[in-house]
């Protein structure tokens, strides 16, 4: 049944195709980040970036006007 | 290979862009949800249209959705991207006069938009209503925003991209390569065209653009503010930098398949709607990793949620994202799909995400931007608090209410007797029980926008008291000397990737799916991969690489986002040439007697400018045209709609939300005097309705001088109208408009033959049913049927 199914249209095996794609690509980002990225000092510095902006911390803009 | 030696820049921020769309995103936020209170008066007391034609509900229904996406949201998505994006690259933007251009053009398509919409200028197509002029304009001013931002890109002083700037390029590329591809479109005048897509593909096409202006104009860019304003108000970096690489990656792959799940129970193919309910259902992963990832963000810090309503706004807000991330993917599962569409709690589904997701982290933005921006403090954080608890109870009253309303309307259809008939056969008894809940929406709805208000005060008193301000910094410029572009696509990831998904193609091509020798490839290329990736520790990663090349990352976001929309509309629009154009079919009335008597045949002239009409009232916002093959629809509505009937519409008419019936069989159902007076007011024939009364159609003259334009192009899309047909469209029209005129004149009404309540009248009794057997009219479109 399963044969006969893609047999109607050759087209409907891009959808697996697909699938195997993200797959694989979701593994290998999985992979990257968690096992190789483990101890990756980039990695901290990188997080902390947005902070990395004293220009926008500045004591008179903090807090309210009353 | 390209070196430079670092230096020491002194940099000036263009913050005034910035103010300039946070101005703006101010202003629309008011009139969008403005627009949205006076929509939803009208949906509870209909009298709010006034009885204008430019009020009607179809019409302002589009022009609040228009207002809330593109003016609301989109202002405060360019005034957040600009923001941290010259802040994160460490540079300032890389053209004023594009910044420039970028703003006043954007605000000239709203403008546009806000003037097209109530006059009736629309393609009705959800979310992508504009007219093609207002199309081209909103591409090249995208183009601009791109170029403007690409270019910032190139000339940044950090080496890598923060993961905020990968969801801004996401955007960026994906809605360019959604919005061209759903607006290919034929123009017959300068405020009309007709899409490129018919029937089923133009459906699919709509929703995977339709669901994606979710994910990239309403998502992923407010993930990226998301990412840099969270860790700036906690003071905190974000909880887990890897679990955002992660949660980028499977977003967007993942999300451009999704689309799918609005035609759940279709006329779309099965498959193509069982693919679009699987990856809704594995978007929750990657969503709730990002909110989680957000929520984290304040850990040790959550004293400052009792304090700090910046916090408050972001943390509500990304619990919406996850409550909104949640309900999707519930909403997209078959059996609660078939409970949940065309009610309102697909109308609760969306504001939980616009209101409670978009609108916090707007609002949360804003307090957080404008007093730097303007280099004072924030007037008041007390009024922030109480828009704070405003908003917060004017989302949850509108929401629950139009959970209790969605769900009791799904019962209510669905619900059969003891002898399997429909229990409840009249539709309006359902709006009926509704009302109350509409009460409470628009009392709702009103409660947020009187915060949004209170916001406006607070932030308008917080200008007055400051002075426009530019951030200046002195920093030093990275070395540059890219990867180069071959070290990049010759890196292990990359051909290993590929090694498998050609062994993939393989795999499915050769038809031989359970190919030893495939499996066999697929598990010796997975280990030299880990092999390759495992031993190479040193040195810089390829995805480090990968991050300082904003080209190569760019390429790798358009192949992830292509492959989902390439593998779901490319089988469509090939299969199309495999559907008959003529298809025998028994019509209900018929039925009974076994004869196969008409034929799929395309609209008459009358017909065909009485569905302009129809798509101009944007009657699609209330009404669909897909009768799913359930028993309770089927008793109701009649036969439910097969692919084959839709092949000459466009734009497809389907619709997403029953305020009133389905309409895909009310051909033959009432005469054309029922029709007559429900258009004058549906109180007439519906007491209780709550739709608008249209007695403007019966004096408007419809405009036959472009009909046979419009047959011109459609017969270039496919429509086998003939020369003959075409050089007749006048004749032909007014001979089958006088027959309904007629009809009507032997009740005493008087109604002109080509006014456009009597082409709205030919439209919807040909709904359905095939054409009708009206002489010569019939004979023409048959005889244009055997020369092709």
């Amino acid at each position: 049944m399963f044969q006969w199914f893609f047999q109607d249209n050759k087209f409907l095996v891009w959808p697996l195709v697909g699938l195997v794609i993200f797959v694989i690509a979701f593994i290998a980002v999985l992979f990257y980040v968690f096992v190789v990225l483990r101890k990756s000092d980039e990695v901290k510095r990188m997080a902390s970036l947005p902070l990395d902006d004293a220009a926008d911390a500045t004591p008179e803009a903090e807090g309210v006007q009353e | 290979m390209q070196t430079a030696t670092p230096e020491t820049k002194h940099i000036v921020y263009d913050d005034g862009i910035v103010r300039a769309f946070s101005i703006a995103t101010i202003l629309w936020a008011v009139v969008g949800l403005l627009v949205g209170v006076i929509v939803a008066t009208q949906l509870s007391f209909w009298q709010a249209n006034l009885n204008l034609q430019w009020t009607s509900f179809g019409r302002l229904r589009q022009l609040h959705t228009n207002a809330a996406i593109f003016a609301f949201v989109g202002n405060m998505i360019f005034a957040g991207i600009y923001y941290s994006t010259q802040r994160l690259l460490k540079t300032r933007l890389a053209s004023d006069a594009l910044s420039w251009i970028h703003f006043w053009g954007w605000q000239l398509i709203i403008v546009a938009a806000a003037v097209t919409y109530p006059l009736g200028l629309t393609q009705s197509k959800e979310y992508a209503e504009l007219i093609w002029p207002i199309d081209i304009a909103v591409v090249l001013i995208w183009v601009v925003f791109a170029v403007n931002f690409f270019w910032t890109l190139g000339k940044r002083n950090e080496r890598n991209l923060y993961v905020a700037i990968w969801f801004y390029i996401a955007t960026i590329v994906t809605i360019a390569v959604l919005y061209i591809v759903n607006n290919l479109q034929i123009p017959t005048s300068w405020t009309h065209s007709y899409s490129i897509f018919t029937g089923v593909q133009d459906a699919l096409v709509q929703w995977w653009y339709g669901h994606n202006a979710v994910a990239f104009f309403l998502t992923t860019p407010i993930l990226g503010i998301m990412y840099y304003f969270l860790p700036k108000a906690a003071g905190r970096p974000v909880y887990s930098y890897r679990l955002s690489i992660v949660h980028f990656w499977s977003l967007i792959f993942l999300y451009i398949w999704a689309g799918p799940h609005h035609l759940l129970y279709t006329a779309l193919p099965d498959w193509a709607q069982t693919m679009g309910m699987i990856f809704s259902i594995m978007l929750w992963a990657p969503s709730w990793g990002g909110m989680l990832n957000g929520l984290l963000t304040l850990r040790g810090a959550w004293d400052k949620l009792r304090t700090d309503p910046v916090i408050k706004f972001y943390i509500v807000a990304v619990t919406f994202y996850g409550m909104s991330t949640f309900e999707g993917p519930l909403l997209s599962i078959k059996s609660v799909s078939a409970l949940g569409h065309y009610t309102d709690w697909i109308i609760g589904h969306v504001h939980g995400g616009v209101l409670g997701w978009n609108g916090f982290m707007t609002f949360g933005m804003l307090y957080w931007m404008v007093p730097r921006l303007w280099k004072t403090k924030l007037w008041s954080v007390k009024w922030a608090e109480a828009h704070f608890w405003i908003g917060t109870l004017g989302i949850m009253l509108y929401l629950v209410s139009m959970w209790i309303s969605g769900v009791s309307q799904g019962l209510f259809w669905r619900a059969l007797d003891a002898d399997a008939f429909l229990k409840y056969p009249d539709f309006i008894e359902g709006l009926l029980a509704s009302k109350m809940m509409y009460h409470t929406r628009l009392f709702g709805g009103t409660v947020y926008l009187i915060g949004a208000l209170m916001m406006v005060v607070n932030l308008w008193a917080t200008i007055r008291s400051g002075k426009a301000h530019n951030v200046e910094i002195d920093v030093q410029s990275y070395e540059k000397g890219g990867p180069g572009f071959w070290r990049l696509i010759s890196g292990a990831p990359v051909v290993y990737s590929t090694i498998l998904i050609l062994l993939s193609l393989v795999l499915f091509a050769t038809g031989v799916l359970g190919s030893a020798l495939a499996v066999a490839g697929f598990i010796i290329v997975t280990i030299s991969a880990t092999m390759a990736v495992g031993v190479k520790r040193s040195g810089k990663g390829w995805h480090e690489l990968v991050e300082g090349h904003s080209v190569a990352f760019s390429v790798l976001v358009l192949l992830a986002i292509l492959v989902g929309g390439m593998v779901e509309i490319i089988p469509m629009v090939i299969a199309k040439k495999d559907v008959p154009q003529q298809v025998a079919y028994a019509d209900s009335v018929y039925a009974a007697t076994g004869e196969y008597v008409f034929v799929q045949m395309p609209y008459s002239p009358l017909e065909l400018e009485g569905r302009d009409i129809y798509v101009s009232e944007g009657c699609y916002v209330c009404h669909s045209q897909m009768i799913r093959y359930f028993r309770h629809e089927t008793l109701r509505y009649g036969a439910y709609s097969r692919a084959e009937e839709f092949i000459y519409d466009t734009p497809f008419q389907w619709g997403s939300k029953r305020t009133g019936p389905d309409l895909h069989r009310v051909g033959g159902r009432y005469a054309n005097l029922w029709h007559y007076l429900h258009m004058m007011d549906p109180r007439n024939t519906s007491p209780g309705s709550n739709m608008p009364m249209y007695p403007h159609l019966k004096d408007q003259k419809v405009n036959f001088a472009g009909t046979a334009k419009k047959m011109e192009v459609l017969r270039t899309i496919g429509v086998p109208y003939s020369n003959e047909l075409i050089a007749a469209a006048n004749e032909t029209a007014l001979a089958q408009g006088r027959l309904i005129s007629d009809d009507l004149a032997d009740q005493d009404l008087l109604v002109d033959p080509d006014s456009k309540l009597t082409a709205l009248i030919a439209y919807l009794q040909r709904l359905g049913r095939g054409p009708q057997p009206l002489g010569s009219v019939t004979d023409a479109a048959v005889a244009a049927q055997g020369e092709d």
